[in-house]
């Protein structure tokens, strides 16, 4: 087989279960060399366990996971750079100490820290214990601590969560830093901004995998979108909208028009003259895009292929 | 620095493991409490209330009061090994630190090493803070020959060794900080008082004489005694202390019996390898 076809992650049929309570239910990705794969899908869904599974810290109940050709467990870390939230940052250290402590733990590790935690704001606080950082601190430590090591595979849980929106594209900075330099992602988050930074986006709903594309075919996929304000009219939109389901956003909600039905019927259907009733259309966000593959497409087996394919593969619900 | 490249590499992972470790374990104030504060104050206790000291004649007070300061150090000792080093590895697993671990070129022996000199540290500390109070308090050591310098450092690193291993396989059982808390404090008292002070007071131990020569915890402390302590040999029986070939290689034995124990542990049940990773 030829390197250039060997995929930088292939994982097929993944299952893994915690006594009986099943997590991912027969999860089948391919992630090509030098590709963002951005893994969304609310908390407790099972992306971290499927990175887990990917990064060979966890053990699947069923299925192979292949980095660049080899069993995961066969290359031993040597070939990826995993961070996984809220367990790397060792917090009885310092900030200066856990760069101690990792640094000597993979033989890829590099001075690059210095450079990301400059930019990243956090180099005054090294001397702090890692108990003192916040959240945001906490990801800015173990980014930097995971960027550092040269990894022609890197898989990030959550990178930024508990990040300020400010220090966002930052982040995103430093990720694609090596990202131009070769370097394949497979990313998990539940922060719809983080699709910006997505090759592919893949979207997780109850273990299984619901959708898997590029951003812009995923997105010309959504349905109309539209927004309503009103409660009454809320409530009248609700029998136009997929899944019965609108999505509130403080005084307005956000919902998908399902394919039988014309803008105008809902508008129709909708007393605009009443105060604070409004009723539009509007363009689909990354936020929409997350609630609609996440929260709207039905769970349902799917396999997740190499970004050559052009087909978006998911299953919307009738 | 010589070797090959993985041989450095592993050194280098010990000691980050061991640097990590040390920290871990000085900085935290209830474990330097139990390890270290308590076992001394517990010898001072005994030496000034639980002992009728006015009863034991004037020359045999210094030995009286080695013997007990060695049994308590090597209380303190059990306390490092068996219960701080438990602790710390059960919050470590219960952290799912592991999954990060296990994700990275980690050789598991080097984590156990360095996790284990750190733990040795501990212990040694804990057991030479009680000694260096009981010389305040009119205990006196000599050394029996030159040969008793190894022959306890070989006693101590083993009885050390065998109950960090047993912490190993509990905090792996557990793995739950506080339940493994529990039991290995548990665990710790009832070894020390259902063997007559880990050894060194025959007198209070009402099980077969002989297995105080052959218990992991009792022949260590015994040996201590023995080697330190300018006692009549009848103070430490019955049964009477082995010779000490026969005590060094059972000492060995019981090392390399835990060690390669603790190897099988971190290999396949903390970071999920082949026995032979």
């Amino acid at each position: 087989m030829s390197g250039e076809h060997v995929p930088a992650v292939r994982a097929a049929g993944i299952e893994k279960s915690f006594g009986t309570e099943g997590v991912l239910d027969g999860i089948d990705l391919s992630v090509a060399g030098n590709e963002i794969l951005v893994l969304l899908g609310p908390n407790g869904v099972g992306k971290t366990v499927l990175l887990e599974c990917l990064a060979g810290s966890s053990r699947p109940t069923k299925g192979d996971v292949e980095i660049f050709g080899r069993d995961v467990s066969e290359d031993g870390g040597r070939n990826l750079s995993f961070l996984l939230q809220d367990t790397m940052a060792i917090e009885t250290l310092t900030g200066r100490e856990n760069i101690d402590f990792y640094r000597r733990m993979h033989p890829g590790f590099t001075d690059r820290w210095e450079q990301y935690l400059d930019r990243l704001d956090l180099s005054e606080d090294l001397d702090k214990a890692v108990d003192d950082y916040s959240a945001g601190m906490t990801r800015k430590l173990e980014l930097a601590l995971t960027m550092s090591v040269d990894a022609p595979l890197y898989l990030l849980d959550e990178p930024t969560a508990g990040v300020d929106l400010s220090m966002i594209q930052r982040f995103h900075d430093i990720i694609l830093d090596r990202y131009d330099g070769g370097s394949t992602f497979v990313i998990t988050s539940h922060r719809p901004l983080d699709a910006e930074l997505a090759d592919r986006l893949a979207f997780m709903r109850d273990g299984t995998i619901t959708a898997v594309g590029a951003p812009s075919e995923l997105m010309d996929a959504v349905p109309p979108v539209i927004r309503v304000s009103g409660s009454g009219a809320m409530r009248t939109a609700e029998s136009f909208v997929r899944g019965g389901r609108l999505f509130r956003t403080g005084a307005t909600a956000r919902g998908f028009l399902k394919p039988d039905v014309e803008f105008e019927e809902l508008e129709a259907a909708v007393d605009t003259d009443v105060e604070g009733v409004r009723i539009e259309r509007d363009d689909a966000t990354h936020t929409d895009l997350f609630n609609f593959y996440v929260h709207v497409v039905e769970p349902q087996r799917t396999s997740g292929g190499t970004p050559n394919d052009d087909s978006i593969e998911a299953v919307v619900e009738p | 620095m010589a070797g090959t490249p993985g041989t450095r590499h592993w050194i280098a992972q010990a000691k980050s493991f061991f640097e990590r470790y040390a920290r871990e374990l000085f900085r935290n104030k209830t474990v330097l409490f139990w390890s270290i504060a308590f076992p001394v104050g517990f010898y001072l206790l005994t030496i000034t209330v639980f002992v009728p000291v006015e009863e034991i004649p004037a020359n045999e007070r210094p030995y009286i009061f080695a013997a007990t300061a060695i049994s308590y150090g090597t209380f303190g000792a059990i306390i490092v090994c068996l219960s701080s080093f438990g602790q710390q590895l059960a919050a470590d697993l219960e952290a799912d630190r592991y999954k990060q671990f296990r994700a990275l070129p980690i050789a598991p022996t080097a984590d156990m090493a360095g996790r284990m000199l750190a733990g040795l540290l501990l212990a040694t500390v804990s057991f030479l803070a009680v000694v260096v109070v009981s010389l305040g308090t009119g205990a006196s050591y000599t050394l029996r020959s030159i040969a008793s310098v190894p022959i306890a450092m070989l006693a101590f690193v083993g009885f050390a060794v065998v109950w960090m291993v047993l912490a190993m396989v509990v905090a792996s059982a557990i793995t739950d900080e506080r339940y493994a808390a529990l039991l290995t404090v548990a665990v710790a008292l009832l070894a020390y008082m259902l063997t007559g002070y880990n050894g060194t007071d025959p007198g209070s131990y009402t099980g077969p004489d002989v297995l105080l020569n052959y218990l992991p915890n009792t022949l260590p402390s015994r040996v201590l005694v023995y080697q330190f302590v300018d006692a009549p040999a009848s103070s430490l029986a019955p049964p009477a202390l082995p010779s000490t070939i026969w005590s060094v290689g059972t000492l060995t034995l019981y090392t390399a019996l835990a060690l390669g124990v603790g190897i099988v542990v971190v290999r396949t049940r903390i970071y999920g390898t082949g026995v032979l990773a």
